[in-house]
């Protein structure tokens, strides 16, 4: 029995509350079905009357509405405020991090949180390509808002070598939109090898002061895409200028350091350099042998006489009687003096 | 000048030596007075080779032409163990007739190298040209120089040293004799502008006196 009762009242209230939704303004015309319909197919345009029909003061509903002693209903408007949920600025969602770091961007801008607009982001990324056009070194910038913190295991130095290929020449930049100071930059060991710390500490200075000299985020951010853009040009230009001075210098040094000659050909270089001398010295070799072969003819033809002996005999002897010395060749042990047979045994003393 | 003999010092002269009396008679009894034909080189031991000959034979021609007046010749011969090399030497010098020597080279400027191969001793006989050329010290000399060749059997290379040398001791007395005679006939010529002069210093005054 309660219960029917107490489900009788509610269903009362029920229609009650129905009943007031659907009870009709007093000022607001009704809608009816063709106005509707008129509506929709768009003949008819809510207030273009107003606009056609000159103001009827006569009009009872405007009479009513422009009369001051009409008073319009109060209505209580409840604005109810919704707090939102607390955000900490400075996480990356889950999502946002696998979709940032899960593989290899596509473009040299990366915003994938969205937090530029679609012309500011082709004007970046058209740098970018425009940049890559003219340079060996390609930048690759992620976008992040200027509170958020990327977690140690996603750290530029970390992405660079999961997601790109370590043997090319290449940027990486954290840049953190409003905040560039906090911008990360990391370049590839290939670059590292060539660019100094020192070096890369003025390139990202030049970018981040550049985009310092902007208020504006976005602005911010062009700047400082332009800044990094030139120093790496500045960079690219005074290695290639040292590049072509090195490989001058070894040109020089090859060119100063012969190449092995073959046998033929180090023989006609010692030939060459020596050659006078040589010629020099054989030629006066050959006058001097001619010289001394005219000589040796005169003097093989020289004749040596002496002056006419008339030598008396002597000992009876017609021709001849000059006696010269004896010597014994018996012995191989005595000289040739001990060998002497000057006198005959019979005179010699024992 | 030596006695072949008993090697004594005798006169140019000497008809016999006034030691032992020696003279060329002696050695004609023990081997004969006529004439021996020789030729320069007369290898009569046979020790030489056919090719060494022809050597020694050209080397004795080049000798010739450089000394025109002069010959050498080249004896090899064992001879009789009584036989005095020497004696040998002095009177194959004056019996032998050389064939192959022009007739205008008289066997006074005859060179002899006598070798005994059996008695292993050599000796230089030389002619009355070479009197002032040649003396016994220097022909030791040559000899010494050739004792060891003479020693292992080198025969030939023996004589080419010896007439080596000889060749260089006879140029050097030549430019020395050759001097001598520049000298004397400078001198002569000199007395001879100085007698002329003083023959025309003479016959002046004469002049002056008929003037």
């Amino acid at each position: 029995m309660k219960s029917f009762v107490l489900v009788f009242l509610l269903s009362l209230l029920a229609l009650d509350c129905v009943c007031a939704q659907v009870e009709p303004d007093p000022l607001v015309p009704p809608w009816t079905e063709d106005d509707l319909k008129a509506l929709e197919e768009g003949s008819l345009v809510p207030g273009f009357d107003l606009l056609l029909v000159p103001l009827d003061p006569s009009q009872e509903a405007l009479k009513n509405l422009l009369s001051p002693e009409v008073e319009l209903p109060e209505r209580e408007v409840k604005i109810e405020l919704v707090p939102e949920p607390e955000v900490d600025p400075t996480l990356i969602s889950d999502a946002d991090l696998i979709r940032y770091f899960s593989k290899q961007p596509k473009s040299y801008l990366v915003d994938l949180q969205g937090l530029l607009s679609e012309p500011e982001r082709d004007d970046s990324e058209a740098f970018l390509v425009y940049h890559r056009q003219h340079s060996q070194i390609p930048i690759t910038l992620f976008l992040f808002e200027s509170e958020q913190e990327v977690p140690e295991d996603f750290a530029p130095e970390i992405q660079l070598r999961k997601q790109f290929d370590s043997n090319e020449g290449r940027v990486l930049v954290y840049y953190f939109l409003g905040d560039p100071e906090r911008t990360q930059l990391v370049m590839s060991p290939e670059l590292r090898v060539l660019i100094s710390g020192l070096e890369a500490d003025r390139f990202l200075g030049a970018g981040i002061a550049g985009a310092l000299g902007k208020s504006d985020a976005v602005d911010q951010l062009s700047n400082f895409v332009v800044e990094l853009s030139i120093e790496m040009y500045l960079i690219e230009r005074k290695y290639k200028e040292e590049t072509q001075r090195l490989e001058q210098q070894v040109m020089e040094s090859e060119a100063a350091v012969p190449t092995p000659l073959s046998k033929a050909d180090e023989l006609w270089v010692i030939w060459q350099r020596v050659k006078k001398p040589v010629l020099i010295g054989a030629f006066v070799l050959l006058v001097g042998f001619l010289g001394w072969v005219v000589r040796w003819l005169a003097f093989k033809r020289r004749c040596y006489v002496f002056p006419a002996v008339d030598a008396p005999s002597r000992l009876g002897a017609p021709h001849a009687a000059g006696v010269g010395a004896v010597i014994s060749f018996r012995s191989s042990q005595l000289p040739p003096s001990r060998q002497k047979e000057q006198a005959p045994d019979y005179l010699q003393r024992y | 000048m030596k006695c072949p003999r008993c090697v004594q010092r005798i006169h140019a002269t000497a008809d016999q030596c006034p030691h032992c009396g020696f003279s060329l008679s002696d050695l004609d009894r023990e081997f004969g007075s006529s004439e021996v034909l020789l030729t320069k080189l007369y290898d009569r031991a046979g020790i030489l080779k056919y090719r060494e000959r022809r050597e020694l034979s050209r080397l004795m021609a080049r000798f010739e032409s450089s000394f025109p007046q002069l010959f050498f010749s080249a004896y090899y011969e064992a001879l009789e163990p009584v036989t005095n090399i020497r004696q040998y030497g002095f009177w194959l010098l004056n019996r032998g007739a050389f064939n192959d020597v022009d007739i205008t080279r008289a066997n006074e400027g005859g060179i002899m190298f006598l070798v005994d191969v059996a008695g292993k001793s050599a000796t230089i006989s030389f002619g009355y040209q070479l009197d002032d050329l040649l003396t016994s010290s220097e022909s030791f000399e040559i000899l010494s120089a050739a004792h060891p060749f003479l020693l292992q059997g080198q025969y030939m290379k023996a004589t080419k040293l010896v007439l080596k040398r000889l060749i260089k001791l006879l140029k050097k007395q030549s430019s020395i004799s050759s001097r001598k005679i520049l000298e004397d006939e400078k001198s002569q010529n000199r007395d001879k502008v100085k007698a002329a002069s003083l023959q025309r210093i003479r016959t002046r005054p004469t002049e002056r006196g008929k003037l």
